[in-house]
Formats: C-alpha cells, sequence, structure tokens
C-alpha cells in the first residue's frame, strides 16, 4: 500500500459504486460494486454483491454477500451467508454461517461451525469443522479436525497429516433429540478415501483407508484399511479388508 | 506423459521414505505439481499414479534441499515464475554466481551497471557457465547474449532451450520454445544444450 489516503466506501440505502481501491468499504443496505476491488476493511451488513475479484486485509459479511470473483483476504469472517463463484485464499478464514465458493479453498487455517460448500478442493495447513461441509474434490491439510454434530459432511478425497474425525459432544442435547426425532440426526463423514499419518476416526464411512496409525472407532464402515504401523478398531467399527504395509 | 513409466503412490511412499502427510504439503505448497498426479482407477476405486522418473527425481532434490530452506522458498524454486529479485553486480560477483570477467562483459553488452534483475543474472550466469567451461570464448558470449535477448522478445516468459554449435570451427547459437525438435546438418557440433528451466532452478537454489 502506498502512503497517498485512500476513501472509504459507504453505501447505506442502495446503491452501486465502482470497483478500486478503497480503505474500507462498507455495505448496510442493498449495495453493489462493479469491478476489482482492493481495501483494508470490507464489511457487508446488507445484501452486497461483487462483480470482480476483491482482495481485503480483513473482512466480514454478516448479510448476504455475492462475489462474481476470487477473494483474498488475510482475516475472512462469514457470519451470514457468501457465495463465491472463484476461489478463497487467505490466512485465516471463519465460517458460522454458510458459505459456497465455486472452486477452491486456499488458506493456512479454516474453521467452520456452521456450513460450507466447496466446489473443487480444500488447501489448508489446518482444517477445522465444528459444521457441516461438502467438498467435492480434496481436502488436504496438514491438521485436520472434525468434530460431527447433526448432520453429514462429505469430501471425495482427504489427505494430510492428522486426521482426526469424532462424534462432537451433545452440549445441546435437547435440541439434538428434537432433530433426531424429525429423523435428520445424521453425524456422519463420508470420503471416497482418506489417506494421513496419523488417522482416528468415528461415524465414517470410507471405501479406502491408508495411513501411518489407524484408528477406526464406532460408527466406521471402511471398506479397505492398508497401514503401516498399527490398526486399532473399537466399538463397532466395520471394516472389509485390512493390510499391513 | 502417455509413454511415461509410473510409479503408484504406495510405492514412491516405500521407495523414497516419505509420509502421505509430507506428500500432501508438497502438493499443497506446489512442490509437486498437480498434472503429476495420475489418477487410474483400480479395483478399490481409484488410485494415483505419478510420472516416476520426474517425480523421483523432484523429491530426492526436496529432500537434499529441505534441511536448510523454508518450504515457500522451496517452491519458489521449482515454479518457472520469474523472481522478483534485484541485485547489485557485486553481490553477484562476492555470491560468486557470475565471475567479475564476465560481469564485466555483461555490463558492457547491455550498457550499464546497474542493478541486476532476474533475467540480466541469468544471462551473466549462463554466459558464465559456458566460458567457465570454455565451451566458448568471451567473443561468441556476446552472439549468445543476443540469442538470449531475441528470445525473451520473442517467447515472453515461456522458457526456451538454446542450442550452441560450431561448425567448421565457428561458432553459432539458436534457441528453440518446446516442444520443437531440431535437425541439424552432419558438420554441425553441438556444444551444449541449455534449458532455461533447468538453469533457473539451478540458479534459484544459488539465490536463496
Amino acid at each position: 500500500m502506498d502512503n497517498t489516503k485512500k476513501g472509504d466506501l459507504k453505501i447505506d440505502g442502495s446503491g452501486s459504486a465502482p470497483g478500486g481501491e478503497y480503505n474500507s468499504v462498507k455495505i448496510n443496505g442493498a449495495g453493489r460494486i462493479t469491478g476489482d476491488t482492493v481495501c483494508q476493511n470490507f464489511r457487508i451488513n446488507g445484501s452486497g454483491n461483487v462483480d470482480g475479484n476483491i482482495e481485503m486485509e480483513d473482512g466480514k459479511i454478516n448479510g448476504t454477500g455475492t462475489i462474481d470473483g476470487n477473494i483474498k483476504a488475510k482475516q475472512l469472517k462469514i457470519t451470514g451467508s457468501g457465495q463465491v463463484r472463484g476461489t478463497i485464499s487467505g490466512d485465516n478464514i471463519y465460517v458460522s454461517g454458510s458459505v459456497t465458493i465455486g472452486e477452491n479453498l486456499d488458506v493456512q487455517k479454516i474453521k467452520i461451525e456452521g456450513s460450507a460448500k466447496i466446489g473443487h478442493n480444500c488447501n489448508a495447513e489446518n482444517f477445522h469443522s465444528d459444521g457441516t461441509f461438502e467438498i467435492s474434490g480434496l481436502l488436504n491439510a496438514d491438521d485436520i479436525t472434525i468434530k460431527l454434530y447433526h448432520s453429514k459432511s462429505r469430501a471425495k478425497e482427504i489427505g494430510g497429516g492428522r486426521i482426526n474425525v469424532s462424534v462432537g459432544s451433545d452440549a445441546g442435547f435437547n435440541v439434538l433429540k428434537t432433530i433426531f426425532t424429525l429423523g435428520m440426526y445424521n453425524p456422519v463423514l463420508e470420503a471416497d478415501s482418506i489417506e494421513g499419518d496419523e488417522i482416528v476416526l468415528e461415524n465414517t464411512t470410507a471405501a479406502v483407508v491408508r495411513g501411518t496409525n489407524v484408528t477406526v472407532g464406532k460408527g466406521c464402515n471402511i471398506g479397505l484399511v492398508e497401514y503401516k504401523g498399527c490398526l486399532l478398531k473399537t466399538g463397532d467399527a466395520k471394516v472389509g479388508e485390512e493390510k499391513k504395509i | 506423459m502417455e509413454n511415461e513409466e509410473l510409479i503408484s503412490k504406495k510405492e514412491l511412499l516405500e521407495l523414497t521414505g516419505i509420509s502421505y502427510g509430507q506428500l500432501y504439503r508438497w502438493k499443497r505448497k506446489g512442490l509437486i505439481p498437480e498434472d503429476w498426479f495420475v489418477r487410474k482407477s483400480s479395483y478399490t476405486g481409484q488410485e494415483t499414479f505419478f510420472p516416476r522418473g520426474k517425480v523421483l527425481y523432484r523429491i530426492e532434490k526436496i529432500k537434499n534441499m529441505k534441511e536448510d530452506i523454508s518450504l515457500d522458498d522451496l517452491a519458489d524454486v521449482f515454479s518457472p515464475a520469474q523472481d522478483a529479485i534485484s541485485l547489485q553486480p557485486d553481490e553477484v560477483a562476492v555470491r560468486n554466481i557470475v565471475s567479475g570477467e564476465v560481469l564485466k562483459m555483461y555490463h558492457d553488452f547491455r550498457g550499464s551497471a546497474d542493478a541486476m534483475d532476474f533475467n540480466d543474472i541469468l544471462s551473466a550466469y549462463i554466459l558464465n557457465k559456458r566460458i567457465v567451461e570454455g565451451d566458448i570464448s568471451l567473443d561468441e558470449g556476446r552472439l549468445l547474449l543476443e540469442v538470449i535477448q531475441e528470445s525473451r522478445i520473442t517467447f515472453g516468459s515461456d522458457p526456451f532451450v538454446i542450442f550452441l554449435m560450431r561448425k567448421l570451427g565457428v561458432f553459432s547459437c539458436f534457441a528453440v520454445s518446446p516442444p520443437g525438435r531440431t535437425c541439424l546438418d552432419k558438420g554441425i557440433r553441438l556444444i551444449a544444450e541449455i534449458n532455461t528451466l533447468t538453469v533457473m532452478e539451478e540458479l534459484k537454489c544459488k539465490l536463496i
């Protein structure tokens, strides 16, 4: 960033503005930005559209944000609902609302408490989900922690260093019970293949699991486990075939 | 890629002693290119294969280098992107990348002794290597520099291969942007074939 002071952009009612370089961008009503945008702070409280790519230091989508391009962000919090046609790249992403990404998510750290849908791959150093996700391609992260609460999560492939999947403790038991009785309680992870160094699984269905040390816990249904160190099966784990390499 | 010998992921890990975590980390960092992951269906669904020669060579390189440099720097070494680097000529000489004499000639050629960008250093580095090897003389080096300069204009940032040759003792050189094949007359003696991608990797290692 150079030293020339950049202006702020604020849309309170309904309006549209051109892209460009701003200090802060705030959309409180219904706003549209046309063109690529670079800013320090970015916030959507109402409903915002960006027709282009956007780069920010710190962003927050509280309302509804639709980005018809890519997002690059140091920090991004999505507590409302975000739709991104391209890729989100950056350092730290937190989703407590919902996000739909057309292409990839490439970040250092991602925490999902709401729901995330990713069209291609998810690359992160640290992947943590307390919510639900659907990744059409590969989930690749060094440290993957997945806590399953009430609904199904899925990735085509999962790969990384440490992979830990468990059923979240039922803090809101009554809520869960209500959902359960409605037939919607389904805390399951599904994947075609899971590969990692240290793998611990619960409630997971996968065709193949390959790793150094693998623990297959309750509620699992795995077609084939290939392991180098040791394999531990607990509870009602189902493993079709196991091979020590 | 079609005719290359493939190696399965399992065999690759066994042979190189790396773990899944490392492989996935290197993939994330772009140290192993996406298009080397070849998917083929097997009885368990899908298995991943790699072009055997390329991947083994690359992993050997990563294992040898990763001790002292970060993965991100390493990713840079393997990326064909131009480095945003600029060095003062004395530094290039002090770091033994290019000898003082060749450096002087390079300054004459470009008509300035200002800071050198990556392309400058690369040109001087290529020249230096040929001269040190005794393949060409300083005068002939000028011709080589001209061809490199022309190639950058013609090929842009695409990599290219420079062919150095001699016919009846007379030096000449030309550049080809791959894929391209060449056919030479029998009287020509090929002195060297310089692939800019390989040289860039080499140079980047020295610059880190």
